[in-house]
């Protein structure tokens, strides 16, 4: 990242009591995304990407370090400020289909954030639901129908018509377009692609999908079981991977085209439950080039290149 | 090849909505066949109607004829005997497909006591051995353990036991990885590879996911708005000339090769199925729409074993292959 960071994450936990134990979701997280900057973090069930990005949403206070929005700390803002960030930082969430509150008009639900925060007039407040329904491609006909009427698309681009209204900085999309299919879902990536081009809006995309990621993002967070094993420039990344679970991710993504090259070894196992991480690397049990220090000790992220970071023993620092 | 399932001009209609409309298309044994399109095409409501498990209101016209039987000519209870037995089904999601209740060693070994005339403990020894092979560790111990003791991807290996109980000829598998994580996705097409290869079984996979039908899949069939619009070898339909509606398939897969914000994609979305256009259903969104394509193209062939449904398509093949998609290094 380059010049002054829209939001940071500086040592963010966060465990999650599980009966007598602690569900260590997210483990010593520290990212940053700069101005305009689509930042992806990518991980599989249980890498702990969601409760990262509900933690930068301002929707759960992590247990230990801290959220920085403009260098002000989440925690600890006035009641003014949790206001202002709260109407400059919204989220999209994955499932149109429950995010929406079905009774309510597509109006009503776009005009929700300028009703709660009281901006512009009736009038202000009904031109801008127009003007943000055009800008998401929506027909101003649809103003009045409920979800139930709409598309899956349809359906998301309320969505995001609801998080654009008040004119955020900050979109924290969580799985913006797994449910939705592949016409719809490019249609989708456009429109995301173009909202961030026209207003300069910084995202953070949370997905599963490394396509999704390739095309989109200018930096990429691969999560491992709550923490951040590998950071850096998207294409870098995808043609260098250096932590080996960033490279298995990427080996296990079916290929559509005409000869499939030959397959490289699956990675064995599963992801272990985050009520009980291995000791050590928490990625040693499925990774191939794991040797004695793997087991006992846990990688710090170092850095691996230009504007690169990896925790993996096997990465040699580099002096950036 | 031999066709294990061979559908000819299958109909399926709820009232006035034409879900399916003369959908032809053969699995041989061992052979893998991927059916594609978006939701809404009817790849499930065919699954369906192989199976036999459409609902009442569901009127069929066509044959669906299984080794030889005509599957829509059979009784209930005669369809109840196939289920399961010679074609079984692993579904999307193996969270709703287990019942939460039972030990899962149990599930495995019912279906083989519904369809043998086995004692308990031969069922429990089958389903033990059923269990290994798809590769759940320490299958003895876990035999007794509930579904919600395993991850995702070990549900969907307890679904695959099941479907395997009694060595199908044919299974039809429903985006079998959809709802899993792509490490784990990659262990299940592999797993689904392997018992093709060892047992000769015919699978007929749907798919929305086109890098799992290039990877697994020996032909394709592209379903829209309940027709089937192209069909090919796997290897020829990433080649191209593709049908308008597969190309538009291919060219919106995101990836790094495309400029952002450009993805290619159709405009609109898939007809109502109860008011389709008159002549090509892709015509209203394709941008190779001309006067013909009011009348409705026939499934001809355009090369060996690749058929395509399209006015355009004799021009299509004298083009270029067109630009694919993911030229991903």
């Amino acid at each position: 990242m380059t010049g002054e960071a829209v939001v940071r994450a500086e040592g963010v936990s966060k465990s999650f009591r599980v009966g007598l134990r602690a569900l260590r979701a997210v483990e010593d997280v520290s990212v940053d995304v700069g101005k305009g900057e689509i930042l992806a973090v990518v991980g599989e069930s249980g890498s702990g990407k969601t409760t990262l990005g509900r933690c930068l949403l301002g929707l759960t206070r992590p247990s230990a370090g801290r959220i920085l929005f403009h260098g002000d700390e989440l925690g600890r803002m006035g009641r003014r400020a949790r206001a202002a960030f709260r109407r400059r930082v919204q989220p999209v969430f994955q499932n149109p289909y429950s995010s929406l509150d079905p009774r309510w008009s597509v109006e009503r639900t776009v005009r929700e954030g300028l009703d709660a925060f009281g901006i512009g007039s009736p009038a202000d407040r009904r031109a801008r639901v127009a003007e943000v329904l055009d800008e998401v491609g929506l027909p101003g006909r649809h103003a009045r129908s409920r979800p139930h009427q709409l598309s899956g698309g349809q359906r998301q681009r309320v969505a995001i018509a609801a998080a654009l209204a008040t004119r955020p900085e900050l979109i924290v999309a969580d799985e913006p377009v797994s449910a939705l299919d592949v016409l719809v879902q490019a249609q989708i990536l456009n429109l995301i692609a173009e909202l961030q081009r026209g207003h300069g809006l910084t995202i953070v995309l949370i997905t599963h999908d490394f396509a999704v990621v390739e095309h989109l993002a200018d930096r990429v967070a691969v999560m491992y079981l709550g923490r951040v094993v590998e950071v850096g420039p998207t294409a870098d990344v995808l043609a260098v991977p250096a932590h080996p679970y960033t490279r298995a991710l990427i080996d296990s993504i079916p290929q559509a085209q005409a000869a499939p090259a030959s397959r490289a070894p699956r990675l064995a196992g599963e992801v272990p439950s985050p009520l009980d991480p291995p000791a050590g690397c928490p990625f040693h049990p499925r990774c191939p080039l794991a040797f004695d220090r793997c087991l006992e000790e846990r990688p710090e992220l170092v850095a691996a290149g230009a504007g690169r970071l990896a925790a993996c023993h096997l990465v040699h620092p580099t002096s950036e | 090849m031999s066709a294990l399932l061979r559908i000819s001009d299958l109909g399926v209609s709820f009232g006035p909505a034409s879900v399916l409309s003369h959908v032809s298309l053969e699995v041989g044994e061992s052979e893998i066949v991927a059916l594609v399109g978006e939701s809404g095409c009817g790849k499930s409501t065919l699954a369906l109607a192989v199976m036999g498990l459409l609902p009442p209101e569901a009127s069929v016209t066509g044959s669906v004829r299984f080794d030889g039987r005509e599957l829509t000519a059979l009784a209930e209870d005669e369809r109840r005997a196939l289920r399961g037995d010679r074609i079984s089904m692993v579904f999307q999601d193996p969270a709703t497909a287990l019942d939460p209740a039972f030990p899962v060693g149990e599930q495995v070994a019912e279906t083989v006591r519904a369809h043998r005339p086995v004692g308990r403990r031969q069922a429990k020894a089958r389903a033990l051995e059923l269990l290994r092979e798809v590769g759940i560790p320490d299958a003895g111990r876990r035999y007794g353990d509930p579904p919600h003791r395993f991850s995702g991807g070990m549900q969907q290996r307890v679904v695959i036991a099941t479907a395997l109980a009694n060595d199908p000829a044919l299974l039809i598998a429903d985006e079998p990885t959809t709802a899993l994580d792509v490490t784990i996705q990659a262990q299940i097409l592999d797993l689904l590879r392997d018992l093709r290869r060892r047992h000769r079984t015919g699978i007929l996979m749907i798919a929305h996911d086109l890098g799992v039908v290039a990877e697994l899949c020996d032909r394709a069939v592209v379903l829209y708005a309940g027709q089937v619009v192209e069909s090919a070898p796997v290897g020829a339909l990433f080649a191209g000339p593709h049908h308008p509606y597969t190309s538009a398939l291919l060219s919106a897969l995101p990836s790094a090769a495309q400029p952002r914000g450009s993805l290619a994609t159709a405009p609109g979305r898939v007809p109502d199925p109860a008011d389709p256009p008159p002549g090509c259903r892709f015509a209203p969104r394709c941008p190779l729409r001309r006067p013909a394509c009011e009348r409705v193209p026939a499934l001809e062939p355009v090369a060996d074993g690749h058929l395509m449904a399209c006015w355009a398509a004799s021009e299509l093949a004298c083009d270029e292959a067109p630009a694919l998609a993911r030229e991903t290094a």
